[in-house]
């Protein structure tokens, strides 16, 4: 069954979990600025051997079927581009709590991870496809890490999912988060909040956490940001990646028509797109990383 | 999808995720099972292999998934749109079709 958690208990699940390393955290506050450019990506990077070496060993991989080998960090994240090195710098330091089982949502480990790549490509697509005026980095970016929220709460979750359902299908106009938020004392999205203040995040990756269902309530001037990210969640539950028992079992927010236009041929093209994509990171990521 | 022949004892299925191969044919010749106009065909073919009518003559085909997002606008209807195309294919090469229709708001394991 499920256990309520108090609020003193979730600040004691937050401080539980690791800080982001140095490196990722000023990735971060790059990323989110307007006028920031490839080379403060590349400065931040050097300075970081492990890093540097990660994104070597992962530029080189298979996956990016390269014919010879790059050597020079600078070509190396030029290549990759910004969203990679910051999904890798995340990765190295949170890697557990994204390969978590969420047995609490009856999914297993990798799950979350997988669901979170699929949801970051499909926001970037979902900006790129229909033209929205958001920089499309960001909001792969963003879309990686909006539903850390469900590692802190999953355990708590445990045995309630058939329980969680009953609630969705017999009572009109509820979804899963009120299904948490009945269970735990609060849902995946506030308990992700928490942890990106303990992260030190940015404003606007807060924001998504907080939002990524319900992006009318969001800061104003993220709005369109958070949007992308949400229909990017629910292209990534569509196309069969979702973290299991809450798998579209969350409204969609129409008031997305106000930021991004998007037509069912779009649609269909994001999703392909996303599915070439997802094929070719997930090897990158969990590939033997060596070259035949 | 799922095609049964019980003549045989063959059976086949594609995992379709999208209606219509128009948007990236190369993907359909890489993929046929990814669209339902080119799942179809490329199933029946393979299943001839195994002695099957080319029309798939005697076949039953069972359809699961086809979920939806909570959406109230026909955009993200996409489970809605796959299992449209499916049937109008299959009503084009004269299957008759006894189908339990689907289209609820959930993802469930095959």
């Amino acid at each position: 069954m499920a256990t309520q958690i108090s609020p003193e208990k979730l600040q004691e699940i937050v401080k539980s979990v690791p800080m982001l390393s140095a490196s990722a955290s000023q990735l971060l506050q790059i990323a989110t600025r307007a006028d920031h450019d490839l080379i403060d990506v590349i400065n931040l990077v050097r300075t970081d051997a492990n890093l540097t070496a990660r994104v070597l060993k992962i530029v080189n991989s298979a996956a990016f079927c390269l014919i010879n080998n790059i050597t020079s960090i600078d070509r190396a994240i030029s290549y990759l581009g910004e969203r990679i090195v910051i999904s890798i710098a995340i990765g190295d330091c949170a890697g557990k709590l994204f390969d978590k089982e969420l047995s609490g949502y009856e999914s297993a480990g990798g799950d979350l991870w997988k669901h979170d790549l699929r949801t970051a490509i499909a926001s970037r697509e979902v900006v790129t496809q229909t033209g929205a005026d958001i920089s499309p980095e960001l909001a792969f970016t963003a879309g990686l890490l909006h539903d850390i929220g469900k590692a802190l709460i999953s355990d708590y979750l445990q045995g309630s999912a058939t329980e969680a359902l009953k609630l969705i299908t017999t009572e009109e106009g509820l979804d899963y988060l009120d299904a948490e938020q009945k269970m735990v004392g609060f849902d995946h999205t506030r308990a992700g909040y928490e942890l990106a203040k303990a992260w030190n995040l940015p404003d606007e990756l807060a924001e998504v956490i907080r939002h990524h269902h319900e992006p009318t309530n969001a800061k104003e001037e993220y709005h369109a940001l958070v949007y992308a990210v949400h229909l990017g969640d629910n292209i990534a539950m569509m196309g069969g990646f979702g973290t299991g028992s809450d798998s579209m079992r969350y409204k969609l927010d129409q008031q997305y028509t106000d930021y991004i236009k998007i037509g069912p041929n779009t649609l269909a093209t994001i999703m392909l797109n996303v599915d070439i994509e997802f094929e070719k990171l997930e090897e990158s990521f969990h590939g033997s990383g060596e070259k035949d | 999808m799922i095609l049964v022949d019980p003549k045989t004892e063959t059976v086949g299925m594609a995992h379709i995720a999208q209606p219509d191969s128009s948007i990236n044919k190369a993907k359909a010749t890489e993929k046929p099972g990814y669209f339902a106009d080119s799942a179809i065909p490329a199933l029946l073919t393979q299943m001839t292999k195994f002695g099957c009518d080319p029309r798939g003559k005697g076949m039953v085909v069972k359809l699961c998934g086809g979920a939806n997002v909570m959406d109230t606008n026909d955009i993200f209807q996409i489970g809605k749109r796959n299992a449209l195309a499916i049937k109008k294919i299959l009503c084009h090469m004269a299957w008759v079709l006894f189908l339990k229709i689907w289209g609820k708001t959930t993802a469930e394991p095959l």
